[in-house]
């Protein structure tokens, strides 16, 4: 039991470590706008909801902060696509 | 709801919560603590509507490699306290103290990049008071700063607590998952952070 969720948390991290540099790569590497930009923004909410559920627990949360954090980061997401895209 | 009822029980006795956990009070802190950063990011977003090329200009000077570099070092010290809730909560104190010990060595590095980039910036005569995007790159990375520090002195003040500690007790447990939910947190805004200024900065 121990073990594995030990090996959970290993998994979230490497997760986290490649999803991190594959944005960084499209970042400095593909200039295909919106596309681009619409790519790093969904890695960076993927990222936040790993944090969120694998190492916060989120799952194990009342349903109110479920519900507030995945909002949140729904909206972060969209709102900073949104602005940037639109200026 | 039933956490109400859970609450004193669980706060007590901790192995009678029947696998549930107990409500944190951080969470409150952190869900105000959300709202603020996502405000700010919003208020940086409608800035920048006002000058793009400004803001795309100067974002595009900033180092990203040093962003990927913190965000890197963020995500193995969040990887490191989680390991180090899990150890705390089979009983083990050496292990718990060794994977904090290890976070905090490894978290130190934030620190040390980010001095190197506002010396380099302050060195090249980059200041807040230089542009509005600027003055929102030291306001925006300042604030999470003050956050990082408050968690490292969290993590440094527990880590302590181990060596006088012979068995975890249930309030120990509590305060560490705490101070590691604040922790997570700090990676969480950086995340975002991270994506804004710098990697947006990179496309423009």
């Amino acid at each position: 039991m121990k073990r594995f969720e030990e090996r959970k948390l290993g998994v979230a991290w490497l997760t986290l470590v490649v999803v991190t540099v594959t944005g960084f790569t499209i970042a400095e590497a593909v200039f295909i706008k919106p596309l681009s930009v619409a790519l790093v923004m969904a890695l960076s909410g993927v990222k936040a909801r790993l944090v969120l559920y694998r190492f916060m627990e989120l799952n194990e949360a009342p349903t109110g902060l479920r519900v507030f954090f995945n909002a949140w980061l729904l909206i972060c997401v969209l709102m900073i696509f949104g602005l940037y895209s639109v200026a | 709801m039933h956490r109400g009822k859970d609450l004193p029980d669980a706060l007590g006795r901790p192995e009678l919560a029947a696998g549930r956990k107990p409500f944190q009070s951080i969470w409150i802190f952190l869900v105000a603590d959300s709202v603020s950063f996502g405000l700010l990011f919003l208020v940086f977003m409608v800035e920048r509507l006002g000058q793009p090329v400004l803001f795309a200009e100067s974002a595009h000077r900033l180092n990203a490699l040093l962003g990927l570099g913190n965000t890197l070092i963020l995500i193995t010290g969040s990887w490191l306290v989680a390991l180090a809730v899990a150890a705390c909560r089979v009983g083990s104190v050496d292990r718990t103290r060794r994977r904090l010990v290890a976070a905090i060595v490894v978290s130190s590095g934030f620190a040390f990049v980010k001095i190197f980039e506002y010396g380099s910036k302050v060195g090249d005569g980059i200041t807040p008071l230089t542009n509005d995007f600027y003055t929102f790159y030291y306001a925006l990375t300042g604030f999470h700063l003050l956050h990082y520090l408050t968690g490292m002195g969290a993590l440094i003040y527990l880590a302590v607590l181990t060596v006088r500690v012979h068995e975890i007790e249930a309030r120990f447990t509590l305060w560490l998952e705490s101070a590691a939910l604040f922790w997570h947190v700090v990676d969480l805004l950086w995340i975002f952070l991270f994506a804004m200024l710098y990697l947006l900065g990179v496309q423009t």
